[in-house]
């Protein structure tokens, strides 16, 4: 029970990297981001490669490859975000959709043509691939650590969101991105920091979460849509509503695999459903 | 007067379709006045103020002039950079933050460092932000966030906002919609009291005459795209074209 807690705990924190990125994204840019998913699976594949090359299992290179994979990803988002984004801001939602769902397919032949098909597997770090007993049970120490380290970044992001000029600057532009530029600040710098930044997450979690599962390529699609109901849960857009939706999925997952298995995922789709229809029936509530 | 003028628009046009917008503008601002722009529903006032704030492009062959700079065709934020200000009919804040947190984000493109993870950075600019906020008569509201203001505070706040910015321009959109009599005399009190201090040009869409009379240098009335006069107060007033076309039987206050 403790175990499958922290299990879901753990994937909640993992689904909430990667949605705060799209949410931030969305929330700022207006730009519906398919390619997070890919970008998420990105990670995992760069830090795959990377681990062996700094030094093979050890909790430094570890660390240092999930930071390393992390940067990567987060500067490939900005190459795409300032190359081909920033041109279509004001374009039609359509044109926006296609060029991210055109980052997936490109993406995905790309990491299918350098690691293969196949399913590859990252390990843990040698030391933390143990458990902690803690009042008779056994948990797992590297789900700890992941949940931690998701802790630190929810804990800077709302430092910098709360106490810093780019915090307020990017609730600001959450909130009316047009009276930013009124009032001469430029947007162009906003939008792509926060691009690379959301991609910057993507690939976090990413080589973050690769030592709990196979990765291949088919990652991306698996993980753009569970991070895509997170996002819609918590409201399109919001930071403290992406963590409260990620935390609950994790959770229904988590503990959904020991009460009705055959219908947890079932369950978070009809979690978004009740949540959809009751936010219109409140919409309706106030225009009457 | 020799002093050179602030911002100087000529032949202004723009066109809809086929409908004609702007039929070819003539406006000059001396630095420090107060101009009222007036005219019935349509005239293409507000056209006019968003051809200035760079929200719509202007026609072909306008030419508009910031302190002996070409402002036509500049975007937005560059216009707003240069010290064209601009508030909107539609009172635009940012709601879901906090009347600090409003004026803190005015402040920050004159303040340097505009993204900035540093806490330090951003508490030096509470006090300036805080001392805006009382000086609008927000202070007992500052931790509140913008959309819980009434109508009245958040123009205030809004006014506070662009004046952060330090405008040399500021162009107000019907300022005084949809408020109160009385609340409005003291907004424009306010808003004339800052740009006074600061030297701030003024030029105001206004529908309320009372308004207009009170706190305008000079008046221009437009009409159908067109500038259909333009003088003092009392010249206006003692215009009976204008009386005709605009204030109708109301006739113009003393």
């Amino acid at each position: 029970m403790a175990a499958q807690l922290l299990n879901g705990l753990t994937e909640g924190m993992m689904l909430f990297l990667i949605a705060s990125g799209l949410t931030l994204i969305f929330g700022i840019t207006r730009i519906v981001n398919f390619a997070h998913g890919s970008l998420y699976m990105l990670g995992a594949f760069l830090a795959y490669h990377l681990m062996p090359m700094l030094g093979g299992s050890t909790v430094a290179s570890f660390a240092s490859a999930v930071l390393l994979s992390a940067i990567l990803v987060g500067l490939l988002g900005l190459v795409f975000e300032v190359l081909i984004l920033r041109r279509i801001y004001g374009a039609d939602d359509l044109l926006q959709l296609i060029i991210t769902l055109a980052l997936v397919l490109i993406l995905r032949d790309v990491v299918k043509a350098i690691w293969g098909a196949n399913d590859i597997s990252v390990p843990m770090p040698a030391s933390l691939s143990g458990a902690l007993q803690i009042g008779g049970t056994f948990l797992p120490l590297f789900q700890i650590v992941a949940f931690a380290v998701g802790l630190v970044v929810i804990t800077l992001m709302v430092s910098i969101m709360r106490f810093t000029r780019a915090g307020v600057l990017l609730r600001a532009a959450t909130d009316d991105r047009g009276m930013v530029a009124l009032l001469g600040i430029n947007q162009a710098w906003i939008f792509s920091s926060v691009f690379a930044v959301g991609c910057f997450l993507a690939g976090l979690a990413g080589a973050l979460a690769a030592p709990f599962g196979n990765v291949n390529y088919l990652l991306d699609t698996n993980i753009i849509v569970m991070a895509f109901v997170v996002v819609v849960i918590g409201g399109l857009g919001s930071l403290s509503g992406a963590l409260i939706a990620a935390l609950s999925v994790g959770m229904v997952k988590g503990l959904g695999v020991i009460y009705f298995p055959r219908l947890s995922t079932v369950l978070i789709f009809l979690i978004m459903a009740a949540v959809l229809v009751i936010r219109s029936l409140g919409r309706g509530a106030i225009s009457k | 007067m020799s002093r050179e003028p602030i911002l100087v628009a000529r032949n202004v046009t723009k066109q809809y379709g086929g409908f004609v917008a702007l039929g070819g503008v003539d406006l000059t601002l001396q630095p420090g006045e107060r101009r009222a722009l007036i005219g019935p529903n349509g005239a293409g006032k507000s056209t006019f103020i968003a051809v200035l704030g760079g929200q719509q492009a202007v026609g072909p062959g306008s030419t508009v002039h910031f302190a002996g700079r070409d402002i036509s065709g500049a975007l937005p934020q560059e216009i707003a950079r240069l010290g064209i200000a601009r508030t909107f009919q539609i009172n635009r804040v940012f709601r879901r933050l906090s009347v600090l947190d409003n004026v803190r984000t005015a402040l920050l493109p004159s303040n340097g460092r505009v993204f900035s993870v540093s806490e330090r950075h951003l508490t030096a600019l509470t006090s300036p932000a805080m001392t805006m906020v009382t000086g609008l008569g927000l202070g007992r509201v500052a931790h509140d966030a913008a959309e819980t203001l009434s109508l009245g505070d958040r123009k205030r706040l809004e006014f506070g906002m662009v004046l952060a910015t330090r405008p040399k321009v500021l162009l107000l959109d019907e300022p005084t919609a949809g408020m109160g009599l009385n609340e409005r005399r003291s907004l424009m009190e306010l808003m004339v009291e800052h740009a006074a201090r600061d030297q701030i040009t003024l030029l105001f869409v206004e529908h309320d005459i009372d308004i207009v009379f009170r706190f305008a240098d000079r008046i221009t009335v437009m009409s159908r795209g067109k500038i259909f006069a333009e003088g003092t107060p009392a010249e206006i007033g003692a215009n009976s074209a204008v009386q005709d076309i605009y204030l109708g039987t109301e006739g113009a206050p003393s």
